[in-house]
């Protein structure tokens, strides 16, 4: 028992790897995101429904995996599907986390870009991160599981630290009146923030790996709840210290809160360094278990178990050049968008037509402890 | 030997290591770098280049000098600043101009003022003036903002420590006196400007003596225009009227002799209400301070006995009632630009009268009621209750 | 060459003549005076005993330390020869135990007379009149090994085996205070040299019989005892196996000097700085351990211990922590922890801030530094490497000096390198803070192992902060945080328990909680008995 941990996940783990996932580039856009559909400062509404939602998502995919116990999404939709199909299935998923990779460590490297090192050529950020990524990656998922898990706690402590600093400039008029305009505002922004939940797909192959399956709904709902609690809580000091019509202005409103304080004689008195590191290791920890998964996909529909750090490695450079496609910064923010679109493929359309398969053919059986 | 996968990632690792060797790109020491610390735009002599929205700006650049602030021995010859100014069509183009002189590259992480002249103001509208300084990555957003009364270039100059430090110090000190704006930084203004709310800045004026807080500017919403100034007693009844006194002294005559009484207040606190009715708007303010007595030139001016405080707090209440009667009207029917936040207030109580109205507000505003209401409680007289029995 | 440690039959070359100088020189594990041409063990009584011991005492012109007592059995005629080493044999007990008695009070039955020797002699000798607590009986051909480790040999003649009686007179040093792991607070006992002393101290510490410990000898030629020493009943089984089995696979070298070679050989990972077996002289740390379900590694000829398995928080923990308060205790773990980040991380942020960042320093702070960085030549990535490297040849340095000088030479190097550099504007006064806090921060880490991996891991920081800044310092962090997480110590993470998390785990992690809340053992051990700690029982 000690000296054989597969690849098994506890629930903790489980709850860490969704939450890590969903946290990435979204914390600096966010609240210009919502407010922009919004027009009001409801914003931090939108995030709340937006979250119910995404749980809601969720736990069905989870209760979906779960009849299907032991096996990923990509194993399962073989079944159900057939061989061919499902190995479209596969490189649908194989592609999106691709994608997603390469969104991630392009973001990070604009931001990188701006606010940290200008002179640097992003080849190199992004190659090293990368190349970090892959390193962390080949150890398979109980690495990356304990490394998120070490993470959450100094993420968590910094970036409240951040965020609490604005209270200084914090002024709760900023954000009334509540529902001025109603509640249709804010149920169009729940259109922008439940995509920014984008993370979730993760239950497809997650309870695989756990070893109480069973778990995995609460696992799920507990980790977008504290994404959600950290986007809330972003949205609102934002808006509450930039004014709701300055946000929409900016494109990284966060940092700009990060930077309109300073804490006179308080040691560093310029703490955005603190966010960009805290965020940085958040774009880590998305970026690798997208890594991840594209690499898990690969070795399924190509290969058989021992061929893992292949793809692992192979799927490096295509990650790397995927990052250079977009070559405006506003091209970059339409792949989000498009990411947005492609999550809706992979997890409603794909597991609707799963589901219904799987019904005729008499697939699902009971199995919902 | 034979390449297994693992060599070739290797082999990848320590090529790009290489790599990373061979340029530290972003590498300059901080003795290398020029510490920028203020800027001061002001509006030049035209030449050809000019345009109508883009005339010629001067730019002046403060830097310190590191040495001479550290050294502190005998006595100080050397300057701890130095400016460098020029001029051209944009901002942006004029601050790099002045790359040609300098020793080092500058950074500009740590400008904490930028001062704008007034002609400048009055001539530019501030949203586009500012462009670069809200646009860049360096730049904090923390940064103060400020209009000169004259040439801004010359309030870069005067002082006996940095000016722009001790510009900073200025703003900030606010704790006892009543008629200094509360520093705008370059985030509250971005967030006024994207608003289109009208706003102060502080204003600063400089003489041989050194640098003043002469009153503010006004700068309206819709233009980002300079239209006006506030005197500082101005200022005074605008800070009473946002609640952001924190402590004031304050004078007035009282009725029956006519004396002069100064008291101090403080705790001062500012509701504003909005009504709407047929819809006429009406601003209901209601101002509520404590005050201490503090001077009195009545003789025998005893306060144990008798009204005299009484007397003395409805003094300063007619003396601050007046100051407030005649800013807003100035506001109002001069300047027509809201620059103390009612719009808010009715946003927050009226929502949707507000958005009918928000894009005219500075006119709805200057024809709006506004009914005072001014209560200070002098509540004792410190050590000296009366002069003679 | 030699085929297994008992070898029955072992060449010496036909070509070199064997000098009595060279006979020294010869592998003690080699029966003295087998020939080639003699066949071994078996034989005649006296032709079998002859040769071998003949041989011995015909060298005992070479080996000196070699004694030979021949005297005759108390009424009888039969000779006996006693065989044994001068100093390594203890003479007291030869002389009261096995002289005496066999030249005093010796006696046969009454039938046996002196010329009929009862064929089992050795064994009435053996069971009725050696009073020594161990005595087996050996074949010739094995006595010369036995010999070497202090026992005695008594030969009786005409028997074809020989007793073998232990006269282990043990040297080893007295118990003191262990220098590197001192405590404020706490036994000052720490082990010493010698395995037995050791163990006796462990049994003393433990009066249960539920501590159990297995032997066994390693080395090729000087035949070390080892003890595995594990709590029977809450140890984890699969570790104790695991334990057991990379000793008895470890490489076979000639000798096991030190715990350290033991450590190293059975390490799962070489290539990490961070040791996954924990070397400690403290017994109270190595009971400790026990009862947490770990298992200890003791070696004959060193006072240092190894522990297995180990985690991360184990290299910032210290016994006095539990020893004093639990705040205190707490707080000052803490510190241990933010000195540990300190100690890797501070130069790296130095430079990270002064070079890349300006911005991020506040403006007084920054004004400060430009100007004391005022002329001086270097890169600030070059000063810092320049005195970081300083520090360290100081550090070295000092440990080598005699105790007295040492210390001041530390101090001194210190204080006058460091002012000399700075006002020869070679160095700026920030930097020799920095380096000064960062060198102090180490000293703060209570194991020597982990000190050493931050020492070292502080100039990769130093080289990624060079290059990239806080994005180097934060890729740095990962790579290690990346490494930590994949490290494993005998199956157990390394990282444990900040992940995989047992929150249980947590009460004596960062912070040190109360003893009472501390009722069970570390679950990342998966200990067969959790239970520590249970409630009070009325007592009468």
């Amino acid at each position: 028992m000690l000296t054989n941990l597969q690849d098994r996940i506890t629930s903790t783990q489980t709850t860490v790897l969704v939450s890590s996932f969903i946290l990435g580039l979204g914390i600096l856009t966010l609240p210009r995101a919502v407010t922009d559909e919004t027009g009001t400062p409801d914003g931090w509404i939108s995030v709340i429904l937006g979250g119910l939602v995404a749980m809601l998502a969720g736990s069905l995919l989870a209760k979906f995996s779960q009849c299907f116990p032991g096996k990923t999404f990509y194993q399962y939709s073989q079944d159900i599907a057939g061989k061919w199909i499902g190995n479209i299935i596969c490189l649908y998923g194989v592609g999106y986390f691709t994608l997603l990779a390469s969104f991630e460590v392009r973001a990070m490297a604009e931001v990188t870009d701006f606010f940290l090192l200008p002179a640097t050529p992003k080849e190199v950020t992004m190659g090293m991160l990368l190349l970090a990524s892959a390193y962390l990656v080949v150890g398979g998922l109980n690495a990356v599981a304990r490394l998120y898990e070490g993470f959450l706690p100094i993420t968590v402590i910094l970036f409240f630290l951040v965020l609490f600093m604005g209270f200084k400039e914090f002024d709760v008029d900023h954000l009334r009146p509540v529902l001025s305009k109603g509640w249709l505002p804010v149920l169009q922004g729940v259109k922008t923030t439940s995509l920014s939940y984008l993370g979730l797909e993760t239950m497809l192959f997650l309870p695989a790996f756990m070893d109480k399956p069973r778990d995995s709904v609460k696992a799920v709902v507990v980790g977008i709840g504290i994404s959600m609690f950290f986007y809330v809580l972003t949205v609102i000091i934002v808006i509450g210290v930039l004014t709701v019509d300055d946000v929409v202005t900016l494109t990284f409103p966060t940092i700009d809160l990060a930077r309109s304080v300073e804490l006179e004689g308080v040691f560093f008195e310029r703490y955005e360094s603190f966010l960009l590191a805290v965020w940085i290791l958040q774009i880590f920890t998305t970026l690798s278990l997208c890594h991840y998964f594209a690499g898990l996909g690969l070795r399924h529909v190509f290969a058989n178990e021992n061929w893992f750090r292949p793809f692992v490695y192979g799927l490096l450079p295509v990650i790397y050049g995927l990052g250079w496609v977009p070559t405006t910064i506003n091209d970059m923010f339409a792949v989000g968008d498009l990411l947005g679109y492609l999550l809706l493929g992979l997890i409603v359309v794909i597991p609707l037509l799963l589901l219904i398969i799987a019904k005729m053919r008499g697939m699902l059986h009971a199995n919902h402890s | 030997m034979r390449i297994t996968p693992r060599t070739l990632l290797m082999l990848v690792c320590m090529v790009l290591l290489c790599v990373c060797l061979g340029g530290c790109w972003d590498y300059t020491d901080l003795e290398e770098r020029h510490l920028q610390v203020g800027e001061a735009l002001d509006l030049a002599e035209q030449s050809e280049e000019e345009t109508k929205s883009h005339p010629m700006i001067m730019v002046t650049a403060q830097h310190i000098v590191p040495e001479a602030i550290a050294s502190q021995k005998g006595g100080q010859q050397q300057k701890p600043y130095t400016n460098f100014s020029t001029t051209d069509i944009s901002v942006l183009k004029a601050w790099h101009k002045l790359f040609e002189r300098y020793t080092q590259v500058p950074i500009v992480s740590h400008v904490k003022v930028v001062v704008v002249s007034e002609d400048l103001a009055r001539k530019l509208n501030l949203n586009q003036l500012l462009m670069d300084y809200l646009r860049d990555t360096q730049i904090r957003y923390s940064c103060l903002l400020f209009i000169a009364e004259g040439r801004a270039k010359h309030i870069l100059e005067v002082g006996e420590d940095v000016p722009a430090f001790e510009l900073v110090d200025m703003a900030k000190n606010r704790e006892r006196i009543g008629s200094i704006l509360p520093e705008m930084s370059l985030q509250k203004v971005s967030a006024k400007m994207a608003a289109k709310s009208s706003f102060l800045l502080q204003m600063i004026g400089a003489s041989e003596g050194g640098k003043k807080v002469v009153g503010a500017a006004v700068i309206k919403g819709k233009s980002n225009k300079m239209i006006g100034t506030l005197n500082p007693g101005e200022v005074t009844a605008v800070n009473w009227l946002t609640g952001e006194t924190r402590s004031d002294m304050i004078k007035g005559f009282d009725d029956k002799t006519g004396q002069l009484v100064t008291v101090e207040t403080s705790e001062i606190k500012s509701r504003v209400r909005a009504q709407v009715q047929d819809g006429r708007i009406t601003f209901l303010v209601k101002v509520e301070a404590d005050g201490e007595l503090e001077e009195d030139w009545l003789l025998p001016g005893d306060a144990f006995e008798g009204d005299l405080l009484q007397r003395a707090g409805t003094a300063v209440e007619k003396s601050l009632t007046q100051m407030i009667r005649h800013t807003l009207d100035k506001l109002q029917h001069q300047y027509h630009a809201d620059v103390i936040g009612f719009g808010k207030k009715l946003q927050l109580d009226h929502p949707q009268v507000w958005e009918k109205m928000k894009d005219k507000w500075d006119e709805v505003f200057s024809e709006a009621e506004v009914k005072v209401d001014v209560h200070i409680q002098v509540r004792d007289y410190r050590t000296k209750g009366r002069k003679t029995k | 060459m030699t085929d297994g440690r008992k070898s029955k039959t072992s060449r010496i070359r036909k070509a070199r003549p064997l000098s009595p100088k060279k006979l020294s020189a010869t592998e003690p594990s080699a029966s003295p005076g087998a020939r080639e041409d003699e066949t071994p063990s078996g034989g005649g009584a006296n032709q079998a005993f002859v040769d071998p011991f003949q041989r011995l005492i015909e060298e005992k012109g070479t080996r000196t330390e070699l004694r030979t007592r021949e005297f005759y059995l108390r009424g009888t005629n039969i000779r006996a020869v006693l065989l044994f080493l001068n100093e390594l044999a203890d003479s007291k007990m030869i002389n009261e135990h096995v002289l005496k008695p066999l030249l005093i009070n010796f006696r046969l039955s009454d039938e046996a007379d002196g010329a009929n020797m009862p064929s089992n002699l050795l064994d009435i000798i053996k069971d009725r009149f050696l009073t020594v607590n161990d005595v087996i009986k050996v074949a010739v051909s094995d006595v010369s090994s036995h010999i070497f480790h202090g026992n005695a040999a008594l030969w009786i003649e005409g028997a074809d085996e020989v007793l073998v009686i232990n006269t282990k007179n043990k040297k080893s040093r007295k118990f003191a205070e262990p220098l590197t792991e001192a405590l404020v607070r706490g036994p000052r006992l720490g082990f010493n040299e010698s395995l037995q002393d050791n163990l006796a101290i462990l049994r003393q510490q433990v009066a249960n019989p539920n501590l159990s410990v297995i032997t066994k000898h390693v080395g090729q030629r000087t035949k070390k005892e080892l003890a595995i020493v594990y709590f029977a009943g809450i140890v984890n089984e699969d570790l104790l196996q695991e334990v057991e089995r990379r000793i008895d696979n470890m490489i076979e070298l000639d000798d096991i000097p030190e715990s350290g070679y033991i450590e190293q050989l059975i390490e799962e990972n070489h290539m990490t700085l961070f040791p996954q077996l924990q070397s400690t002289e403290r017994p109270d740390r190595i009971v400790a351990a026990l009862l947490e379900g770990r298992v200890v590694i003791l070696l004959d000829g060193t006072p240092f211990a190894l522990i297995a398995p180990v985690t991360f928080a184990m290299l910032l923990q210290s016994p006095e922590d539990y020893y004093e308060r639990w705040i205190p205790g707490s707080l000052i773990r803490l510190l241990r922890y933010f000195a540990a980040f300190l100690t890797i991380f501070l130069p790296s942020i130095y430079i990270a801030f002064v070079s890349f960042h300006q911005g991020l320093i506040p403006t007084t702070l920054a004004i400060s530094i430009a100007a004391t960085r005022e002329g001086v030549p270097f890169p600030s990535i070059i000063e810092s490497f320049v005195m970081e490297i300083a520090i360290e040849i100081l550090r070295e340095a000092g440990l080598r000096l005699p105790k007295p000088v040492g210390q001041t030479v530390g101090l001194v190097g210190g204080l006058v390198i460091g002012e000399a550099a700075v006002q020869a504007g070679i160095v700026s006064p920030i930097m020799v803070i920095v380096v000064s806090l960062t060198a102090i921060s180490s000293f703060v880490i209570p194991q020597y192992a982990g000190g050493i991996s931050m020492r070292v891991l502080r100039f990769g920081a130093m080289i990624c902060a060079g290059v990239l800044g806080l994005f180097g310092v934060i890729f740095y962090f990962l790579i290690l945080s990346i490494h930590l997480v994949k490290l494993k110590s005998f199956g157990v993470p390394y990282v444990s328990p900040a992940a995989p998390i047992y929150l249980s785990d947590w009460k004596d992690f960062v912070l040190r909680l109360p003893q009472k809340m501390m009722t069970r053992r570390p679950k990342m051990l998966f200990t067969q008995d959790e239970i520590r700690l249970r409630s009070p029982t009325k007592r009468k």
